[in-house]
């Protein structure tokens, strides 16, 4: 019974998600010049919210590490670059944004770690201790 | 390793400064303009709390940068050239700012090798935010900034880890030391973040409350340190100056839309990411900084970026490495601006918060904090990111590599203090300066003549100026450094100096009797350069300066008194000492008032006031138009299928989608944060409610108009408020209501659509009475919102509506007024002369022959009013063709580039011009057409002028096109002239495709020529002068001749003058000829102030006395006060710190 409970959570989160997504997809498709090119546009603010969003979620539902969202960020940033080398910018700026969202959710993972599970090791850490050695 | 790198860090900086002053000159330019070339000047200036130049200003913040201006002229004062101090200064920053980067990273990462705290030093000084906002962009405070923070963060954090509270005391002597980069407030509130950032860390390690106390006892000690510049700062904002500059020339959807602009341009992640300024580099002329554009550079670009990306991801447990990455990645939302993403809440709280709205420009003022937590971060990453050593060798001396070579070669070859835009020379100019030695002898001689007075300059420009010295300078006009005697000598958005300078130089060439006008700004003297670049300022050519100098000398006007080199002065023959003087003599005038009114009353010694004042009995009284209504013509047309004016509805009442249709317009609406905006999505909102009215009627469901009409009207009372308020907080001059010209049109045609609804016979009369209402609300509502005069557009037979203007005053007393036109001068009169002309008072329409009077004012005839609102409209007066142009001219060109010029007959840069043809475009290319002044800049191949249009062929249409367009000359321009200018058609771009750069060879591009032709005909050119009428009602005072007292003043500083009244016998005003500043009070000698203090001659400070007998007056600038005390708390506080840290010092050394 567990178990299909389980499931039957995992469909449901997965189902938002995805849902999510296909909204996102389909309004960068249908408005794909205004959406990703003209940054005024309330289209382009909408996806970039709903993007955070459905970071945070994916994170939260399918309980993502800080690693995972910081690598996919990485991932994001290398694309851009290349995009900007080869000088596509106008789809190398919106997808280093993506980045930029992905680096501060995997800090704010990075943090909120720390404060729980990592308490003890590093934010507990004395500071006075390196200075006395500095001192020494 | 440790000591060498110590060394390194100074031979670096020594051979960079070596480098920059290698030629042993000052180097100037932008905002900051040239201190070092006279250094004594910024002390004098900055020593007060009143400022002396031009006509005197409150120092306010400056005060700041007294201090590094103290010292630095004492090492002026012995000798030591200027060129020298400014290459000690930048030597002092370049250390600073490199061993705190050093240290600082050590402190967060005590392990880390000393070659990458030597990685992280350099880094701070050479990375593209540096390099740019800092270097080229030249200004001090930017510069002082690059090294306080970073030192001033070490400071910080040293102590609060340590709660050592000589650390604070070091602090009090970092914002001693480092006032001058205080003087801007954002500065201010970044370190404050840096510092509460730190502290917050701290706490998150321990929990202490004297960590607390530390960041309490540290903004305690900033306080009392800084005390001299902060009561200056207060009382600036407290001042109605600041009120009226803010009122003025700043409103929060300004500042909305500069940040909007700004973001866009310079907050992009991708640019932040690399610290680089897009609009710099991304604009770059072929030059220096295009290189950072190709291919390589762009990953060098990125290189540290995906260091920073690989650091976080590896190292994800030391808590410093992620705190200053957590730092990091929120100075770039916050450097972004309000570009995406994220944006919007950084523009919330912009919007919500006006002290936040200092921060239009986020990227040059976060920015600085980008490499403060970059560089620590980088050196700590590069050293953990490979556990090889070769690895970690090989990315380090890639990194060196591209530090050193790639982004510090603009700093070894002195690139950074090169202009990125050409001069006149097709040269880039480098910010190497030498003043001729002629401005020494001239400055001498002045400072001899000039007792108390000021100097005119002419040419007189806007804020930036560009001499053509030997070694030029281009940035903010030098007269305040060149000169120790005040002078007008620029156009700048100060309040009351603004309305005085903005129509100086028209006053000078256009009023004959400019002695009386130069003697209320107590102008001794008026100085014309020919030194200047007057074209890449588009300012006036100063040969013009001269002939009228020359005609003023032939009238007894000014006499050439001394002439050096380049530069000479005249002097004024009838000038007296107006600094302080006396007088019952008045001219009262509205608040649009410019000081050219005093011209319209005779007699000397004359004052100008404000007719709101009801103490001083004025002999005229001259009102000025409050509001001013456009209209092109008569609107007739009504509703038609237009989606700009009338947007179609998918959705009619009674649709279920309606009210869903409704509440996305709401959103839409409201989503728009930027008032402009919103407001035209309002007005076009009402549109879509008519067309759905008039969709209704068509498919004959009238039952419902109703509906829409009903939200038209309730739509139209939200919209007047917002109209009314947005007009009144944006535009303080009559000239600039917002949109009315466009917006007027719009609703006249609503208004008839609305009308035209009734002719439907199928409408119920609750409907009919519906329109009935929402008509009378329309009228209402125009009114009300500033789009429509009262008295309305008034026609009749020969009065028709062809671009009428109307202007609408209000008067105070019933009586006889003049109607007087200023702007038609003497050049634009024979186009009214001998002629009836028409015009409407209010609701009638008067057909006079306007007569010139001796003034070169036009009047139009006495007119009895009443107190209140009255309204003058004029139909605009149009010259004839004012060029040379046969019927038709053909132009056929093959190769190269055929130019047309049409010299405009009576050039007249203070009116309108409108340029009508027929061109047709037989073959080929494209024709350009230019309005052209004598002054236009020569650079962009001669493009540079006022306005400049290109017309290309139609692929519809094939036959003869009407151009018209219509252009307000440049104001300084001296003659002007229409420009063709046609090109042969060519598609060498298109064929070379990749290869465009052989398109610049002339011989390869001659071969993809192919010939153009166009027929231009019918041109003609006509004037169309602006008509500004004035009302001028003359008061019979009868009474007695009343004498003026005899004065005598003393200037003891620029704060503080003494003056003695003697025979007093009638109520007076004493006048006080620099800037109206309520900071200043007069006292008289029994120890009573007077109160009634007020702006007059536009500008100056004047008090209605009314003490008879002798009697002295002391008229004092109070802030001065606030400021002697505050220099007294600071000095003694920075004394204090000086001796506790040399008390720790000896008692630590004592007891080891």
């Amino acid at each position: 019974m567990i178990s299909q409970s389980n499931l039957y959570k995992k469909f449901i989160k997965s189902l938002i998600i995805g849902l999510l997504f296909v909204v996102i997809f389909f309004l960068i498709i249908s408005r794909y010049e205004q959406t990703v090119f003209e940054y005024n546009t309330l289209e382009s603010k909408v996806v970039n919210w709903l993007i955070t969003i459905e970071w945070v979620m994916f994170v939260i539902f399918f309980k993502k590490s800080s690693s995972y969202s910081l690598k996919l960020a990485l991932y994001l940033f290398l694309m851009a670059v290349l995009l900007q080398v080869f000088n596509i910018l106008d789809l190398s700026k919106f997808i280093m944004g993506i980045s930029y969202i992905g680096l501060v959710i995997g800090l704010v993972q990075l943090i909120k770690y720390q404060y729980t599970n990592g308490h003890n090791q590093v934010f507990s850490k004395p500071v006075i201790k390196s200075r006395k050695k500095a001192k020494v | 390793m440790k000591f060498r790198l110590h060394i390194l860090i100074v031979v670096l900086a020594t051979i960079l400064v070596t480098i920059w002053f290698r030629n042993g000159l000052v180097l100037g330019a932008a905002e900051s303009s040239l201190p070092f070339s006279n250094l004594e000047a910024y002390q004098r200036i900055t020593k007060w709390a009143w400022a002396e130049p031009a006509l005197g200003n409150n120092t306010g913040i400056y005060t700041a940068s007294w201090p590094t201006y103290l010292v630095l002229s004492l090492l002026e004062k012995n000798n030591i050239p200027g060129f020298l101090i400014e290459a000690l200064l930048f030597w002092t920053i370049l250390i600073v700012s490199g061993f705190s980067v050093f240290y600082l990273t050590r402190d967060f990462f005590p392990k880390l090798n000393d070659k990458y705290l030597f990685l992280a030093a350099i880094f701070y000084w050479f990375n593209p935010f540096m390099m740019i906002n800092v270097w080229n962009r030249f200004l001090y405070s930017h510069m002082i900034f690059a090294a306080f923070l970073p030192l001033s963060a070490l400071l910080f954090r040293k102590g609060v880890k340590s709660t050592n509270y000589v650390y604070i005391l070091l602090l009090g002597l970092c914002f001693g030391i480092f006032s001058y980069a205080l003087t801007s407030i954002p500065f201010n509130i970044i370190f404050w973040m840096v510092f509460l950032a730190l502290t917050i860390f701290e706490l998150t390690n321990r929990w202490n409350l004297k960590v607390l106390l530390f960041f309490g006892l540290t903004f305690l000690i900033y306080i009392l340190v800084d005390f001299w510049w902060i009561t200056q700062l207060f009382s600036f904002i407290n001042s109605s100056q600041y009120t009226t500059t803010i009122s003025s020339f700043f409103s929060a959807d300004g500042n909305l839309t500069t940040l909007s602009a700004l973001s866009d341009r310079l907050g992009k992640i991708v640019n932040t990411i690399r610290l680089m300024h897009e609009a710099f580099f991304k604009n770059a002329p072929d030059y220096w900084m295009s290189f950072y554009n190709t291919r390589l550079a762009v990953v060098l670009e990125f290189f540290f970026p995906l260091i920073l990306f690989l650091g976080v991801i590896r190292e994800r447990k030391n808590k410093n490495a992620i705190f200053l990455s957590v730092l990091f990645v929120f100075c770039l939302l916050l450097v972004k601006g309000n570009s995406p993403p994220l944006g919007e809440l950084f523009e919330l709280i912009f919007s919500k918060f006006s002290f936040t709205q200092v921060f239009r420009n986020p990227f040059e003022k976060f920015g600085f904090l980008l490499p403060l937590f970059f560089c620590p971060l980088l050196a700590f990453y590069l050293s953990r990111i490979f556990d090889n050593k070769i690895a970690k060798n090989i990315i380090y001396f890639l990194s060196l590599f591209i530090v050193l070579v790639f982004w510090g070669f603009p700093y070894w070859t002195g690139l950074i203090f090169v202009s990125s835009e050409k001069n006149e020379q097709n040269n880039f100019s480098n910010y190497e300066v030498e003043v001729p030695n002629y401005y020494r002898q001239a400055n001498a001689w002045i400072e001899k003549q000039s007792q108390n007075a000021r100097f005119l300059v002419f040419p007189l420009g806007g804020e930036g100026i560009t001499y053509s010295w030997k070694h030029g300078y281009s940035g903010i006009e030098l007269s305040d450094t060149l000169f120790n005697v005040s002078a007008v000598s620029l156009n700048t958005t100060i309040p009351f100096y603004y309305d005085v300078s903005k129509n100086l130089e028209e006053q000078f060439l256009e009023k004959s009797n400019f002695n009386g006008l130069a003697n209320l700004l107590n102008a001794k003297y008026v100085m014309s350069r020919s030194d200047i670049d007057y074209k890449s300022r588009q300012m006036r050519d100063p040969r013009t300066i001269e002939l009228a100098l020359s005609d003023k000398e032939k009238n007894g006007e000014f006499k050439k008194e001394a002439e050096f080199e380049k530069i000479s002065f005249w002097r004024n023959l009838n000038w007296k000492d107006n600094t302080v003087y006396a007088s019952n003599n008045f001219l009262a005038a509205s608040s649009q008032s410019n000081l050219s009114d005093i011209t319209l009353n005779e007699g000397e010694g004359d004052i100008l006031v404000s007719n709101s004042n009801p103490v001083i009995p004025a002999n005229a009284k001259v009102y000025h138009p409050e509001s001013q209504y456009k209209l092109v013509n008569n609107v007739t047309e009504g509703f038609e299928s237009r989606q700009d004016l009338f947007p179609y509805s998918s959705y009619l009442p009674g649709s279920k989608f309606y009210k869903l249709s409704l509440y996305k317009e709401y959103i839409d609406q409201n989503t728009r944060l930027e008032r402009k905006k919103r407001i035209l999505s309002k007005v076009s909102y009402l549109g879509k409610r008519i067309s759905e009215i008039y969709n209704l009627i068509s498919i004959n469901e009238v039952d419902k108009v109703s509906v829409p009409l009903q939200i038209y009207k309730d739509q139209l009372k939200d919209l007047s408020e917002e109209f009314r308020q947005f007009n009144n907080e944006n535009f303080k001059e009559i000239a600039s209501d917002w949109e009315q010209e466009s917006v007027l049109p719009i609703f006249l045609r609503y208004k008839n659509a609305i009308a035209n609804i009734k002719n439907n016979n199928k409408l119920n009369i609750a409907v009919l009475n519906l329109i009935d209402e929402t008509e009378k609300e329309m009228d209402v509502f125009l009114v009300k919102s500033n789009l429509s005069p009262k008295f309305g557009f008034i026609q009749e037979d020969n009065f028709k509506i062809d671009r009428r203007s109307v202007q609408q005053f209000k008067v105070d007393d019933n009586g006889s007024y003049e109607i007087l036109i200023d702007g038609l001068n003497s050049k634009n009169f024979s186009l009214l002369d001998g002629k009836k002309m028409p015009f409407q008072l209010d609701d009638k329409v008067y057909d006079v022959i306007p007569k010139l009077r001796d003034d070169g004012r036009v009047s139009f005839g006495s007119y009895d009013l009443t107190s209140g609102y009255h309204e003058i409209g004029f139909n605009e007066v149009r010259s004839e063709n004012k060029i040379d142009f046969k019927n038709e001219e053909y132009l056929k060109v093959d190769h190269g580039v055929l130019e047309k010029k049409y010299i405009i007959n009576d050039f007249d840069p203070y009116s309108d011009y409108e340029i009508n043809f027929d061109y047709f475009i037989k073959s080929g290319g494209e024709m350009q057409v230019s309005f052209a002044s004598n002054n236009d800049s020569a650079l962009l191949n001669g493009n540079g002028a006022e306005l400049s249009q290109t017309l290309k062929s139609d692929i519809y249409y094939f036959d003869f096109r009407n151009f018209d367009i219509r252009t307000t000359p440049n104001k300084s321009a001296d003659s002007g002239y229409i420009r063709l200018r046609v090109l042969p058609w060519n598609n060498c771009l298109v064929v070379f495709g990749n290869n465009k750069g052989n398109c610049d060879k002339d011989q390869i591009r001659r071969t993809y020529d192919k010939t153009t032709e166009i027929v231009v005909r019918n041109m003609v050119v006509t004037k169309i002068p602006h008509i500004l009428p004035l009302l001028v009602h003359k008061i019979n005072l009868n009474q007695a001749e009343s004498t003026q007292p005899q004065i005598t003043y003393k200037k003891i500083n620029p704060t503080k003058y003494i003056v003695d009244i003697n025979s007093a016998k009638n109520d007076y005003m004493l006048v006080l000829s620099e800037l109206f500043n309520q900071g200043w009070v007069a006292t008289v000698s029994d120890g009573t102030k007077i109160n009634d203090h007020y702006l007059v001659n536009t500008y100056a400070n004047g008090w209605w006395i009314n003490k008879r007998g002798n009697y002295q007056i002391t008229l004092d600038y109070v802030p001065q006060k606030f400021l002697d005390i505050g220099k007294l708390i600071s000095t003694s506080v920075f004394a204090f710190c000086v001796f506790g840290i040399l008390f720790y010092w000896f008692r630590r050394n004592a007891h080891d």
